[in-house]
């Protein structure tokens, strides 16, 4: 008997003290129990949500979402972008995509990696006591605006998506259930929480980093209340509210921190890292943090900017109508001698083959991420700016003219843009009707924004997008295939429908 | 040198000691030993009871000993016999006539956590003794020496390169992505490496099978569990025994490559099929290289072992000490393998209740190793040398390595990197053990273990990729350490007819690995190798790695039986895993068995026909806890990103979403058997039928993006595996001086995946022999077995005028590819399952035979049923083997070879059914021939001299080199996942050889 007890001890024992025996010792990795400690933790965590604006993040050689890609599910899709090389990037800027196209997949899966670094970021931020209130209120303002634009991008692609909080990370924690067909949040419920997140970035972020005291830099890269505030603007001018747009355009004019930068090509200089102009760009360097933006954009067989693919170009027909004396015109690589000793030229209206010592270029490359003087590696470092201030005055044109027809404040807005790159100012407001301005505020912000990610919204935002996409596809010889109650969005991606059949394509294309 | 001599000394020395064990006794007595039917038993142990003096009977079987006084007991034991015993009284004279003993039943099996008569074994078991092992030759670990010798437990030889990897399979395998290799214990301590430890110090091995036997090892059990016990002192007359041989490696495959002419003929004529112009001129035509790489690849090397023991004791005290140096030369050049390793084992009775004892084991191994991967980059030595053009110069007249078009030759690559390996294992296992009454008995096992490796390599400035770097050293060291304690109880008490033996216990585990690793480059020299980092201006990377792993277990055993007929036992263990996720963190695995001895029923004793009939039945779940270490967990990772356009900003990531749920894969397994015996043991046989089950396979499974990820490590899934084993072991003659057993074993298993997590399919690519992307290789599909290759049926080549409509536009020469599915092109949905890597028969025959002084082993192995991809068919036929000569021209129609390889057109690929053959063979694995010299009765020192054949030959099919080569499994780095879903590509693997062995052994 007695040994008997002695047993029972000795599987008590074990029973009791098991728990310490098993407890794994990390020492290489870092995990919820040891990553977030510090107020330096807490900065990792939100510079990494930074760093998924541009993927694959943290391997100095990105190309996804603001490294590039962003443009197949934007421009691509519209008459001012194009892609020759065929397969599925050639599909989308054809109109013809469906829910197996990869860059639709590209770009859900990079704007969802956005969002879940800030969920997580979220999550532990709050729960490191050695934070002052101040801090805290920095970094939860930071996270909250890159969330918004992780939401904006992926409503205006997808419309109704899953709404994950930060929320999702702690059930996740608790009883995780991966393979759960999550349910389908309306764009309502996902605006509503854009609009409280940004009204919370916008009243705890500061108006720049020159003199921060949570960070010792000047970290132009950071959201600011400004970038917020612009964010906000944006998705006010998606759901056209806009007296809020108005209002909230003179905030940032208010805030004294912008204004245009006076030349334009300098402007998208890959050393011209910020400026004034600037509002929230992705930043970029060519040793430290290099993109393949050049790679993509940059010309073909050309002897200045070498080595490059022209994967993403310009429609001729697009880049016809610039005016002669518009500086934004010398913003393409239209006409020069390739490596091959070829002329490289826009071919004349229905000529094919290129006579000997001419070659015909399907598209043109643009040098807004392709600059000359630029990076001569295989890697570059040029910043894609999301949101900058010409925008904000375009926007403001915008609203005003809707709210008030043709007025002096919208074309004096507007003739700033165009000033600055010496194109022809527009006359007096009384030559316009509201219908008129809108186009020309529609044809002005393709001159000025091509290749940044805002053809589609302004499209569809004036009703533009099946009649002027359509008649683009015409003309380059393609069906015209939108109808834009199936392509206001884009379909999910296959893939994550077979995973959550909440994610219903029926009515997409 | 060194070596040598230390070995010498301490051979010395023990003679020396041994010499102070010499006694003098009053009588001389003399007699002989034989067996029931009269033959001489040579080699029996005639001792005196209760002293250490013995001696061994001739060849004769006769013996002769002093012994003190007529009160002496002679006690003569045999292996197979039952011991007698006689007091010495009066007589001088003793005819000791051995009753068989050939079942052994009462022989004791190390099962987990004690022993058990094997007659009481309710589970299943194969025991291996040393004398049935495949030791000698190019043997170097324990895989290899039980090859074949186990019905249901498949050992592969991956990989033949000195020292090189196996893949054993214990009943097929179990898991998708985790490891299915099986554990092993070594005396009692389970180890990572027990596979590398010296084989020649094994006593025997039992290698637990069915649930009932692999349970008490929880969740390390599911995949087998090999124990191996090594010698121990025992009581007697002190033995000592030089081992030595010494033998030729000759490469038994070869490459039949074209002439240099031919090559460079080949290349113009492919060059003018393109439009393009001859690479070689008319005057290179003339240049005469003709550079056979295989053969300047290969030699005849040498192998050899040196090995001493020394063994002996008292009751009180035992001791075995074993010294091996074991060195393998590689048959390719600059490859080799050595090892030194020292074994001692000790036990102490300090009183009738208390003893204790102690295992040390250390090894030092080195190896010149080189990359088998399968990859195409050129430090794999047997791609350059398969694939390069006999036309490619060798040497320049300066001795220097030559180069082609700015390349280096394969024999460059194989020659001038340096790669070295060395390893280190150190194993410390100490016991004691109390015994607390007559039926209870305490024994607490500690123990650590220590195995290290590190690897240096140089790529100097000979070859152009180091003459761009200006020589590159890496230097890898990697270092395990394991502590070891558990503490159990025995309990073995008889009442009447009910015996109980019954075992509790708790056992603690923690391990800790580092690994370091670091490239430099740009050295002002190529002097240092890797042995001056510091000399490298450039540093490359440097990193490193530390892992724990915890484990804390408590099991019991309880075997009862009734009327010692009927016998039951249920067994459980509890394991806690710092790899389990919180919400599992232990886990249950118990198992129960049932046994019949129906032989011992009188209604079947009276059937005289069986001399031991015993049924079997178990069920029972394992586990496999290798998941991976912090698996669980969520995990972040630093990442780097710039906030101003200057500067770098440290970030850290999420790299993993967090799985508290995970846990073990779990195995049910349903095991029947039958052990019988019939013409008084003299046939025996074993008969096993089983079903396992795996459920909970780990397994990446897609999940939504919106989580932030696009796979996550769940268990889900599940697959199966149903075999049918049989062994028989037949004393066929023993006559006289004449005596012959044979064992012969086979085993069949199938496999069969049942659900893939709600995968529909995984596909696992290979590396490709053209360059450019990776292709599909598997394919695996609910209902299908791990590793089925997956890929185009190929139906000859496209002759001229000949217009094949499902290959619009393919010249006259194209590969030709039937349409599977029958819609009128040839594209990826026209791929076909082309075979399976996983042999479905396994088995192996062991002939011994005694004549005399002489005896004879012939060992022979073989699996059935399976397929291997012959990819280096593949190479030669697309580059510059014979079998290009015979490529499809417009003046050879006649042919099955394409005119250029299959990466040449559009439609279908080079995974296709004209690589994939049957591998199904039958191997002569050993043989070996020994004979004892007649020193007569009267001689202290029994000297045997042997000769071994490994590999002698081998029938199959197979048009290969070798039917065992699995190139995914051939370097250790490899994952598991893709040795289980990707096995059988035969690809650029080290050249198989026949190894000839002569031995002297020699016992004092």
């Amino acid at each position: 008997m007695k040994y008997i007890s002695i047993l029972s001890l000795l599987m008590l024992c074990l029973t009791v003290s098991c728990e310490s025996l098993i407890e794994p010792k990390v020492y290489s990795i870092l995990t919820d129990a040891n990553a977030f400690q510090s107020k330096d933790d807490a900065i990792a965590a939100v510079n990494a949500a930074y760093s998924r604006l541009k993927q694959p993040s943290g391997s100095n050689d990105s190309w996804m979402y603001y490294a590039g890609f962003q443009v197949t599910i934007t421009d691509l899709t519209t008459d001012v972008g194009h892609a020759s090389s065929g397969g599925d990037v050639g599909l989308m800027s054809n109109a013809n995509w469906g829910p197996s196209n990869t860059y639709l997949a590209y770009a859900w899966q990079h704007q969802y990696k956005l969002v879940s670094d800030v969920n997580n970021a979220l999550y532990y931020i709050p729960k490191i006591e050695a934070l002052t209130e101040k801090e805290q209120a920095q970094f939860l303002g930071e996270l909250k605006f890159l969330r918004s634009l992780g939401y904006y991008d992926l409503t205006n692609a997808f419309g109704a998506v899953p709404l994950m909080t930060e929320d999702s990370v702690a059930k996740n924690i608790q009883s995780p259930a991966y393979e759960a067909r999550v349910p389908v949040t309306e764009i309502s419920q996902i605006n509503a929480k854009i609009i409280s997140d940004l009204e919370y970035a916008a009243a705890n972020l500061p108006l720049n980093y020159t003199s921060s005291t949570v960070y010792k830099t000047n970290d132009v890269g950071r959201a600011t209340k400004g970038s917020a505030l612009a964010l906000l603007c944006k998705l006010y001018m998606r759901e056209k509210q806009w007296q809020k747009v108005a209002d909230i355009t003179q905030q940032i004019m208010d805030l004294k921190q912008y204004a245009l930068y006076p030349s334009y090509s300098q402007l998208f200089a890959e050393s011209n890292k910020w400026c004034s102009e600037n509002i929230f760009s992705a930043l970029s360097n060519n040793l430290l943090d290099a993109t393949e933006m050049m790679n993509h954009f940059g010309p073909l067989n050309n002897t200045e900017v070498t080595d490059r693919w022209q994967y993403f170009g310009i429609p001729w027909r697009f880049w016809n109508t610039f005016e002669k004396n518009d500086e934004r015109r010398e913003m393409f690589f239209y006409d020069y001698v390739g490596t091959d000793g070829l002329r490289y030229v826009q071919p004349p209206a229905g000529v094919i083959n290129p006579p000997a010592g001419f070659y015909y270029l399907p598209d043109v490359a643009s040098k807004k991420y392709a600059d000359p003087k630029g990076s001569t590696t295989y890697l570059d470092g040029h910043v894609f700016p999301i949101i900058r201030y010409a925008d904000i005055l375009m926007c403001r044109a915008e609203a005003l003219n809707e709210l008030n027809g043709p007025n002096a404040e919208s074309i004096q807005l507007i003739n700033q843009v165009k000033a600055r790159s010496k194109a022809t100012l527009l006359g007096a407001a009384g030559t316009f009707t509201k219908d008129g301005l809108r186009d020309q505020i529609l044809t002005e912000r393709g001159w000025e924004f091509f290749f940044e990610c805002k053809r589609r919204e302004d499209l569809i935002r004036m009703g533009k997008y099946q009649s002027m996409v359509n008649t683009y596809l015409t003309a380059i010889g393609q069906p015209a295939r939108i109808d834009i109650n199936k392509h206001r969005y884009f379909p999910y991606p296959q893939a994550q429908v077979d995973l959550n059949p909440n994610l219903s394509n029926s009515d997409r294309q | 040198m060194k070596y040598k001599l230390l070995f010498f000394f301490i051979f010395v020395s023990l003679l020396a000691t041994r010499n102070g064990f010499a006694q003098s006794g009053e009588v001389r007595v003399s007699g002989k030993v034989t067996d029931a039917k009269g033959a001489e038993i040579p080699g029996a142990n005639v001792s005196l009871v209760g002293t250490t003096s013995g001696v061994i009977t001739d060849v004769e079987g006769k013996f002769s000993l002093n012994v003190p006084g007529s009160q002496s007991v002679l006690r003569v034991s045999f292996i197979g016999y039952k011991t007698a015993e006689m007091t010495v009284g009066n007589r001088t004279q003793f005819d000791f006539t051995l009753e068989e003993d050939s079942k052994t039943l009462d022989q004791l099996v190390v099962v987990g956590y004690g022993t058990q008569k094997k007659k009481d074994l309710t589970g299943a078991v194969s025991s291996v003794s040393s004398g049935d092992l495949n030791l000698g030759g190019a043997t170097s670990n324990v895989a290899q020496a039980f090859q074949g010798r186990a019905a249901g437990v498949q050992v592969s030889q991956s990989n033949s390169a000195p020292g090189g990897s196996t893949v054993v399979r214990i009943r097929g395998g179990n898991s998708i992505s985790s490891t299915n290799e099986p554990l092993y214990v070594v005396d009692g301590f389970p180890s990572e490496t027990g596979k590398d430890i010296n084989p020649n110090d094994i006593e025997d091995i039992q290698i637990l099978k069915d649930a009932s036997a692999t349970a008490i090892y929880g969740a390390r059990g599911a995949n087998g569990v090999v124990i191996i016990t090594t010698k121990r002192g025992k009581a007697g007359k002190p033995t000592v025994v030089f081992d030595s041989y010494y033998g030729v490696q000759k490469v038994s495959s070869s490459y039949e490559k074209m002439t240099g002419l031919q090559a460079m003929d080949i290349t113009n004529a492919k060059n003018a099929e393109r439009g393009l112009p001859p690479t070689y001129t008319p005057t290179d035509l003339k240049s005469g290289i003709n550079n056979d790489w295989f053969k300047l690849a290969t030699r005849n090397a040498s192998v050899q072992s040196y090995s001493l023991t020394a063994s002996g004791g008292n009751e009180d005290t035992r001791v075995a000490l074993s010294l091996n140096y074991f060195s393998q030369d590689g048959a390719l050049k600059n490859t080799d393998y050595d090892r030194y390793s020292v074994r001692l084992n000790a036990d102490k009775q300090f009183s009738k209740r208390f003893k204790v004892g102690a295992n040390v084991y250390g090894a030092h191994t080195f190896s010149l190793f080189k990359n088998y991967d399968g990859s195409i980059v050129p430090s794999n030595v047997m791609y350059g040398i398969l694939s390069a053009s006999p036309a490619v110069p060798s040497y320049n007249a300066d001795g220097s390595y030559a180069r082609f078009q700015g390349r280096d030759n394969p024999l460059a690559w194989l020659l001038a990197p340096t790669n070295d390996r060395f390893g280190n294992k150190i194993n410390i296992n100490a016991f004691a053990e109390y015994q607390i009454t007559d039926d209870l008995t305490f024994k607490v096992n500690a123990g650590t273990e220590y195995n290290g490796f590190k690897e240096g390599t140089y790529l100097p400035r000979d070859l152009v990729d180091g003459e761009k770097v200006k020589g590159r050293a890496t230097v890898q060291d990697n270092a395990s350490t394991r502590n070891l304690v558990e503490g159990y109880f025995t309990y073995i008490k008889t009442f009447g007819q009910h015996s109980i033996n019954a075992i509790a216990g708790v056992s603690t585990q923690d391990d800790k690995t580092e690994d370091h690793f670091t490239a430099v480059q740009n050295f002002s020299s190529d002097v240092f190798l890797y042995n001056n980092l510091g000399a490298g201006t450039e540093r490359v990377t440097s990193t490193s790695n530390k892992i724990n792993t915890k484990i804390a277990s408590a099991y019991g055993r309880i075997n009862y039986g009734f009327k010692d007929k009927y016998l039951a036992t249920f067994t459980i263990r509890r394991d806690g895993s710092s790899r389990f996720g919180e919400n599992n963190r232990y886990g249950y695995f118990p198992s129960g068995s049932l046994a019949w001895r129906v032989g011992d029923e009188e209604f079947v004793k009276n059937l005289n026909l069986f001399s031991d009939l015993k049924v079997r039945a178990s069920y029972g779940v394992t586990g496999n806890d290798r998941i991976g270490d912090y698996a669980y967990m969520t995990t972040f990772s630093p990442v780097n990103l710039t906030l101003d356009g200057d500067n770098s900003y440290g970030g850290v990531a999420a790299t993993r979403l967090p799985n508290p749920d995970l846990k073990w894969e779990s195995t049910g397994q349903l095991d029947i058997g039958v052990d019988l015996a019939f013409a008084s043991g003299r046939i025996s046989a074993t008969f096993d039928y089983y079903h396992k089950k795996t459920n909970d396979l780990l397994m990446n499974i897609p999940i939504g993006d919106w989580q932030g990820f696009s796979s996550q490590i769940v268990n889900a899934g599940a697959i199966q595996n149903n075999g049918l084993e049989l062994s028989i072991n037949t004393q066929n003659v023993s006559k006289g001086n004449f005596r012959w057993k044979t064992a012969f074993n086979i085993a069949y298993n199938k496999q069969k995946v049942m659900d893939l997590g709600g995968r529909p399919y995984i596909i696992t690519t290979t590396a490709n022999p053209y360059g450019g992307r990776a292709v599909d290789f598997t394919k695996l599909e609910p209902g299908r077995e791990l590793s089925s290759f997956f890929g185009y049926v190929y139906d000859g080549v496209i002759k001229t005028g000949e217009t094949y409509t499902p290959q619009k536009g393919a010249p006259a020469g194209s590969p030709k590819y039937a349409d599977v599915n029958g819609d009128g092109t040839i594209n990826a949905n026209d791929r076909a399952y082309l075979g399976n890597a996983n042999p479905h028969y396994t088995y192996g025959i062991g002939n011994e035979f005694r004549y005399k002084n002489f005896d004879l082993n012939i060992f022979l192995q073989g699996a059935l049923d399976y397929s291997l991809y012959n990819a280096n068919a593949l190479i030669l036929e697309s580059g510059y083997g014979t079998s290009a000569l015979n490529r499809w021209t417009p003046t050879n129609e006649n042919t099955d070879i394409p005119r250029d390889g299959y990466a040449t057109t559009s439609f279908g690929g080079y995974i296709n059914s004209r690589f994939v053959e049957d591998a199904s063979y039958l191997r002569c694995k050993m043989i070996t021939l020994g004979y004892n010299l007649p020193f007569g009765p009267k001689s202290k020192v029994n000297v045997r001299l042997y000769g071994t054949v490994q590999n002698l030959f081998t029938i199959t099919g197979y048009t290969g080199t070798d039917p065992e080569v699995n190139t995914k499994a051939a370097n250790g780095g490899t994952s598991a996942s893709s040795i289980n879903l990707a096995s059988g590509l035969d690809y650029t693997a080290f050249p198989s050889y026949r190894s000839y062995t002569l031995g002297l052994k020699v016992n004092f």
